[in-house]
C-alpha cells in the first residue's frame, strides 16, 4: 500500500502544479523530511493541511516556501506580486493541498470512497512531527521547483 | 447569448480561476455570481435568475451535494442546471452527484477545454467561438 499510495501521490502534485500553476517540477524519490526542514527557512514556510478518512485515515501536508507560493497565487489567481493579499495566499494554498488529496485517491483507487476535511493553514513555521505514532506509515516527498523545494507529507493508518 | 452563472466554491482563488476558464472557454459576455457555500448560493438563488450554477462539492455549512438536494426539491431552481468542479473523483460520489441531478462534472485539477467541453455540453453553445483559442493563449492559471 505505501508504494502505492506513494506513486499516487508524485503523480497527483505533478499535475495539480503543472495543469494548475504551470510549474516545472522534479519530485525525489529519496528525499526525507528532515532534511527538507533543515535546508529550508521554517519561518517563511505556509503548511497547509487536510485529513481524510476511508480506507485509509489519516492527514496531507503541503509545504511552501513564501517565494514560491506567491509565484503560485499570482499564476492562480492572475495578479501582479502587489496586489497578492494574506487571504489570497491561504486560499491557494489551501486548494492546493485539496487538489492533491482528491486526486491522489482518485489515482489511488477510484471505486473507493474517501472524505476529505475542509483544508486549513497551519500555524506560520509549524512542520509535521518527525515521528509517528504506532500503527501509522508517513511518506514524504520533496518537489523541486526552480525557485526551490516544495515539500509533500502523509501520515496513515489502515 | 449572454449568461448568467453562479460560481460556488469556498476558495477564493478556485472561484476566480474557474471564472476566467470559462471566460476563456469562449463565454466572454457572461455575468458571474459567487458564493463561498452551499447557503449563501440559496440565498443568491431566491434573489437572482441564473441560467447555470458551478458548484464544489467539500465546502463547511452545506456541501454541493446538499445544495444539488435542495435546489431539487425547489419548483423553480430544479430547473437551473448544475455543474460540479471538484476534487472528488470516487466512481460512487461521481454517480451520486448525476443521480441527484446534476448536469455535468468536472475534476480538479482541469484544464480550460475540460470546462469548455461540460459547458458545450449543458448550455449547447458558445457566446464567442473565435475567443476560446485567443483566450486560450492568454490564460496564464
Amino acid at each position: 500500500m505505501k508504494e502505492a499510495l506513494k506513486t499516487a501521490m508524485t503523480t497527483s502534485i505533478s499535475e495539480v502544479l503543472e495543469t494548475m500553476f504551470f510549474m516545472t517540477i522534479d519530485i525525489s524519490d529519496d528525499a526525507e523530511l528532515s532534511s527538507f526542514v533543515t535546508t529550508t527557512t521554517t519561518n517563511n514556510l505556509t503548511v497547509s493541511n487536510i485529513t481524510f478518512s476511508g480506507p485509509l485515515s489519516g492527514n496531507f501536508q503541503l509545504m511552501i516556501p513564501e517565494n514560491i507560493l506567491k509565484g503560485m497565487t499570482q499564476t492562480f489567481m492572475s495578479v501582479t506580486e502587489e496586489d497578492v493579499t494574506e487571504t489570497h495566499l491561504s486560499g491557494t494554498a489551501s486548494e492546493a493541498i485539496n487538489m492533491v488529496a482528491g486526486n491522489t485517491f482518485s489515482i489511488l483507487d477510484d471505486q473507493a470512497v474517501f472524505d476529505l476535511g475542509i483544508p486549513e493553514i497551519l500555524e506560520t513555521g509549524s512542520l509535521p512531527d518527525q515521528e509517528t505514532a504506532p500503527g501509522t506509515e508517513n511518506i514524504f516527498l520533496g518537489i523541486e521547483t526552480p525557485d526551490g523545494n516544495i515539500g509533500l507529507y502523509a501520515v496513515y493508518s489502515v | 447569448m449572454s449568461y448568467k452563472m453562479l460560481v460556488v466554491d469556498d476558495s477564493l482563488p478556485m472561484r476566480s480561476i474557474i471564472i476566467r476558464s470559462i471566460k476563456a472557454s469562449g463565454f466572454t459576455e457572461a455575468e458571474f455570481l459567487e458564493a463561498a457555500n452551499g447557503k449563501e448560493a440559496l440565498e443568491v438563488l431566491r434573489n437572482e435568475w441564473l441560467d447555470l450554477v458551478i458548484t464544489d462539492y467539500n465546502m463547511p455549512d452545506m456541501n454541493g451535494m446538499e445544495l444539488i438536494q435542495e435546489m431539487k426539491k425547489d419548483d423553480i431552481l430544479n430547473a437551473i442546471p448544475v455543474l460540479v468542479v471538484t476534487t472528488e473523483g470516487s466512481k460512487q460520489k461521481v454517480d451520486e452527484f448525476i443521480t441527484r441531478g446534476a448536469a455535468g462534472y468536472v475534476k480538479k485539477p482541469f484544464t480550460p477545454e475540460a470546462i469548455r467541453s461540460e459547458l458545450i455540453k449543458i448550455l449547447g453553445e458558445v457566446e464567442d467561438e473565435g475567443s476560446f483559442e485567443d483566450s486560450n493563449d492568454d490564460l496564464d492559471f
